[in-house]
C-alpha cells in the first residue's frame, strides 16, 4: 500500500505533529505550509491523497479543492479543520471530498479516512484507466468505422446504414466485424455500453 | 548789626506812611511795637503781623507802626538791654511815639524799665502776656493792655480727663521767664491736688529731657509749654523742638498754644497767637486817637483758649472721642477712606463681589464638570468592560480555534509518542523531541489564554509603558482566526525607533482590538479582486509622541456619517450596540489624546491617535 499523503496546513506545529504521527504509522508524507506551495509543486501522478486545512492565509482549502477538480486531479481530499461548520462540510463533500474531520483528530480516525481515500483513489484510478483504454480503442477506428460506430449504437440496421452511407449492406457488415474486434466488444450491448462511457 | 536788608524791609512801610500823611494832611500817629523776639517772629506769643494789621485797620487815621525785635530771650543779659536801648534812643531821636506796644512779658519789662528814654508820659499797651504775670506785677501808671488767661491747672485737668488714670504730669518748659510763674501756679496746684504727682522738667538740658520722656509710665502725661533755651544755653525754636521731643516721648504731649499743634502734640487748651490782636488795637486807638488815660483803661483779660486735638495723635493713643470736652476742635482729621474714596470703594467692592461670585460659580461649575466627567469616564470604563466581554463572545470562535490548534498538535504528538515508545526498540530520542514540541505547544496555548485574560480583565486606569509589539501580538492572538475566517489579512507597519507608548495596557489593547475588529469588518467588504486588508501601524511623530493607526481597504465611511461615527449607539452594522468607537474615543480622551478618522468613500478608512512615547528601557 504505497502512496503519498500530501498534508497542507499553515499551522507549522500541527503540520509537523500530524506528519510525524503519520510517518510513525508508516505513511509516506509530503508536507506543505500553504496551498500555494502545494499547487506550485509539480506532483508526479501517483497513488496518494490530500489532508487539507480549510482556513488558511492565502488560498483556502476549498479553493484548492476547486483548482484540483478543475485540472482533473484524482487526489482524494480529506479536510481537516479546527473549526468547521455544516455548510462548509456539505460543500466540501459535494465537491468530492472523502471526509471532513475536525482537529484534534485521533490517529485511528485519520488513518481510516486515509485508507478510504486511498481506496477511492484506486477506484478512480481504475475508472480513469478503463476510460483511457476505451478512448484509445475508439481512436484506433478509421473515420469510416467511426461513422458506422455511431450508426450502430444509434440502433440502426445494416441495410439502413448502407443506404444512409450510400454503400452496400455487405460492406457495413465487414465494418461492423472490424469495429467489434477493435473495441473488444463481445456483443452489441457491450458496444452500446462503451459508447455511453465514451459519451455518445 | 543794622543791615541793608533790614532797611529795605522797612522802606515800604515808611513810604506808605508818607503817602497817608500827604493824603490826610495831618500829623500821623506813631506807634512803636517792641517785640521780645527777633525779627523773624519766632518765640513771640502774639503774631506781629496780625497785630500790625489790626492797628492799621482799627486806627482811623494814618498810623506809622515801627517794630523792633529785641531778641530778649536769646540775649537776656542786662548789657544787651542797655545796648539795645542806646541804639533805639539814637534811632528814634527825632520821633515822638503816641504809644509803645509791647509783645511778650520781657518786652513789657523792658519798656517799663526804660520808659523814661521814650518820655515818661508815653503810654504803654502790652500784649502777649499772661494774666498771672500781670496779676503779679504792680503796673505803673499809663500802662494797660491785653493779657491772656492761661492756667496750668486747666491744662492738667484736661489732660487727666482725656487720659484717664493719668496720675503724673511732666511739665516741660523754659527754665526762666514766663514759665516760672506758670510753674509757681502749678506748685500751688500740686498743693491743692495732692494725689497728682507733678514732675517739672525745666532747667534741664534738652538731651536729658528727651531721655527722661522716652520711658515714662502709662499713667504719665506730658505738658509742653514751649522751650526756647535750656540750661546749656542752647536756643530752640519751640515748635521745632516739640516735633523732636514728640518722637522721643512714649506718652502723649499736651500743649497750650495753637502754634504747637500739628507737631505731634495730642492737643490741649490752646490759645492762638492772633487772638487778642483786635482787642489790643482797640485799646491803642483809645490811647492814641481818643487820648484816654491809659491808667484809666482796665487791663483786658482774654480767655481765647479752646480745647483742640490732633486726631492723628488721638488715634495713636487710642483716645475715646467721647472723653474729649464738648465743642473740642478736632484738627488734622483725616477724612475717612469711605469719605474720600466712597465711589472707588463701592466700585471695587462691587467688582470684587461680582468676581468672587463668578469665581465661585466657575469653581463649582468646574467641580461639577469634573464630577460628571469622572462619572462619565467610570461608566465609560464599565461600558468598555462590557464591550470587551461582548467582543469575547464575538471572538470566542476565533479564540477557541487558536486554542484548538496547539491542542490538536499536542494530541497528534502524544499519539506519535505512543507509537514511538511501543516500537521495539522504543525510539526514546525521537520521543523526547516530540515531548519538547508538546511543551512548546502547551506554552502556546497558555499564552493565548493569558492574552485573552489580559484583554478582558477589569482594572483601574493606570498608564504604564506598553510595548507596542507585545500589545499587538496579544490582540492578534485572539483575533487572527477571526480575520482569517473573514478572509482579511492583518499586517503591521512598525515605525523606526518606536517601541512603546505610555498608556493603560488593557485600554490600549481594547482600543486596538476594537479598531482592528471594525477594520476587519470593513475590509471584508473590500471590492474584489482586492482582498480585505487591515494595517496596524505606528510611527514616531516628533520624538516624544507616537501616532498609532489602523487602516483598512474597505468601502470607507460616507462623508455625512463621518461626524457621527463616534456617537454612542451609532452603528452601521446589523448587530452591535454601536459602542465600539464611542469607547475608543473615550479611551483616547482618558489618555489626553483624540481619536481621529480620515476616510473617503471607496478608499477605506484610517483611524489614528497620538500617544506619548515611552522612554526606551
Amino acid at each position: 500500500m504505497t502512496g503519498t499523503i500530501h498534508i497542507v496546513d499553515d499551522d507549522a506545529a500541527f503540520l509537523k505533529a500530524v506528519s510525524r504521527l503519520l510517518t510513525a504509522h508508516g505513511y509516506k508524507i509530503a508536507a506543505y505550509a500553504s496551498a500555494e506551495e502545494f499547487l506550485a509543486t509539480d506532483i508526479a501522478a501517483g497513488r496518494g491523497c490530500m489532508i487539507l486545512d480549510v482556513r488558511m492565509s492565502g488560498i483556502s482549502g476549498l479553493q484548492t479543492q476547486a483548482r484540483l477538480v478543475e485540472r482533473g486531479d484524482l487526489l482524494p481530499i480529506i479536510f481537516l479543520t479546527g473549526h468547521g461548520d455544516i455548510p462548509m462540510s456539505v460543500r466540501a463533500i459535494k465537491d468530492g471530498a472523502v471526509d471532513f474531520l475536525t482537529k484534534p483528530v485521533l490517529a485511528k480516525d485519520l488513518m481510516a479516512s486515509i485508507d478510504a481515500a486511498l481506496a477511492q483513489y484506486d477506484r478512480a484510478w481504475s475508472q480513469h484507466r478503463h476510460a483511457a483504454e476505451l478512448k484509445a480503442r475508439y481512436a484506433s477506428l478509421t473515420a469510416r468505422e467511426k461513422e458506422v460506430f455511431g450508426e450502430i449504437v444509434a440502433g440502426k440496421l445494416n441495410r439502413v446504414i448502407a443506404s444512409d452511407l450510400g454503400t452496400v449492406e455487405r460492406t457495413i457488415k465487414a465494418h461492423r466485424q472490424k469495429i467489434m474486434e477493435k473495441m473488444c466488444a463481445a456483443s452489441l450491448a457491450d458496444l452500446v455500453q462503451m459508447a455511453v462511457q465514451l459519451g455518445f | 548789626m543794622f543791615s541793608g536788608g533790614a532797611l529795605c524791609r522797612w522802606l515800604p512801610g515808611i513810604f506808605l506812611a508818607f503817602l497817608s500823611l500827604a493824603a490826610c494832611g495831618a500829623q500821623p500817629y506813631r506807634v512803636l511795637v517792641l517785640d521780645q523776639g527777633d525779627y523773624s517772629g519766632n518765640g513771640q506769643v502774639t503774631d506781629l503781623a496780625a497785630l500790625r494789621a489790626a492797628i492799621t485797620e482799627i486806627l482811623p487815621q494814618s498810623v506809622e507802626v515801627y517794630s523792633e525785635g529785641l531778641d530778649l530771650q536769646r540775649f537776656p543779659a542786662v548789657e544787651h538791654q542797655m545796648r539795645t536801648m542806646r541804639w533805639l534812643r539814637e534811632k528814634y531821636r527825632d520821633k515822638v511815639f503816641d504809644a509803645i506796644v509791647t509783645v511778650g512779658p520781657e518786652s513789657l519789662d523792658f519798656a517799663i524799665r526804660y520808659r523814661r528814654e521814650f518820655g515818661l508820659a508815653t503810654p504803654i499797651v502790652f500784649s502777649g502776656t499772661e494774666k498771672y504775670y500781670i496779676g503779679r506785677l504792680a503796673l505803673p501808671p499809663g500802662v494797660t493792655g491785653v493779657a491772656m488767661v492761661s492756667s496750668i491747672s486747666d491744662a492738667i485737668e484736661l489732660a487727666r480727663k482725656v487720659i484717664p488714670g493719668a496720675s503724673e504730669v511732666v511739665i516741660l518748659g523754659d527754665a526762666e521767664s514766663q514759665s516760672d510763674y506758670l510753674l509757681d501756679i502749678s506748685r500751688e496746684f500740686i498743693e491743692a491736688n495732692v494725689n497728682q504727682q507733678i514732675n517739672v522738667m525745666t532747667g534741664m538740658p534738652v538731651s536729658a529731657v528727651r531721655e527722661a520722656i522716652s520711658h515714662l509710665g502709662d499713667d504719665v502725661v506730658i505738658i509742653y509749654l514751649g522751650i526756647t533755651n535750656d540750661s546749656t544755653g542752647q536756643y530752640f525754636l519751640p515748635d521745632r523742638l516739640l516735633a523732636e521731643l514728640v518722637t522721643s516721648a512714649n506718652q502723649p504731649v499736651f500743649v497750650t498754644r495753637r502754634k504747637f499743634m500739628g507737631s505731634g502734640a495730642i492737643g490741649g487748651l490752646v490759645a492762638d497767637s492772633v487772638d487778642g490782636a483786635r482787642e489790643l488795637a482797640h485799646i491803642v486807638r483809645r490811647v492814641v486817637v481818643d487820648r484816654e488815660d491809659a491808667s484809666a483803661i482796665p487791663v483786658m483779660y482774654l480767655d481765647t483758649r479752646r480745647p483742640a486735638f490732633d486726631m492723628r495723635v488721638l488715634e495713636r493713643y487710642r483716645v475715646d472721642p467721647e472723653r474729649l470736652p464738648a465743642a473740642s476742635e478736632i484738627l488734622y482729621q483725616e477724612p475717612g477712606l469711605w469719605e474720600r474714596y466712597a465711589y472707588q470703594i463701592v466700585l471695587v467692592t462691587a467688582v470684587v463681589i461680582v468676581q468672587t461670585c463668578l469665581i465661585f460659580v466657575l469653581i463649582s461649575e468646574y467641580r461639577r464638570r469634573r464630577r460628571a466627567e469622572m462619572k462619565f469616564r467610570r461608566s465609560m470604563f464599565d461600558l468598555a468592560h462590557l464591550n470587551r466581554t461582548a467582543a469575547l463572545g464575538e471572538l470566542s470562535a476565533s479564540i477557541s480555534h487558536e486554542l484548538n490548534q496547539p491542542l490538536a498538535a499536542i494530541m497528534s504528538n502524544a499519539e506519535s509518542m505512543q507509537v514511538m515508545l511501543q516500537a521495539n526498540p522504543p525510539a526514546i530520542e525521537e520521543a523526547s523531541d516530540v515531548l519538547a514540541d508538546v511543551l512548546k505547544e502547551n506554552q502556546r496555548a497558555s499564552d493565548i489564554i493569558r492574552s485573552m485574560r489580559a484583554l478582558f480583565r477589569k482594572g483601574e486606569f493606570a498608564p504604564v509603558a506598553c510595548g507596542l509589539d507585545q500589545i499587538l501580538q496579544e490582540v492578534i492572538r485572539v483575533l487572527s482566526w477571526h480575520a482569517r475566517s473573514k478572509d482579511v489579512s492583518i499586517s503591521v507597519e512598525a515605525g523606526e525607533g518606536v517601541s512603546a507608548v505610555v498608556a493603560d495596557r488593557v485600554q490600549l489593547q481594547q482600543l486596538v482590538l476594537n479598531l482592528l475588529m471594525n477594520g476587519i469588518e470593513a475590509a471584508q467588504q473590500a471590492s474584489p479582486p482586492a482582498r480585505g486588508e487591515v494595517v496596524f501601524g505606528y510611527r514616531s511623530v516628533d520624538g516624544n509622541s507616537v501616532e498609532l493607526y489602523v487602516r483598512d481597504n474597505g468601502p470607507g465611511i460616507r462623508r455625512e456619517l463621518l461626524g457621527r461615527i463616534f456617537d454612542a449607539h451609532f452603528t452601521t452594522k446589523d448587530s452591535g450596540m454601536g459602542m465600539g468607537l464611542a469607547i475608543c474615543r473615550a479611551i483616547a480622551e482618558a489618555h489626553g489624546s483624540r481619536l481621529d478618522v480620515q476616510s473617503a468613500a471607496g478608499r477605506g478608512a484610517r483611524f489614528c491617535l497620538i500617544l506619548p512615547a515611552a522612554l526606551p528601557t
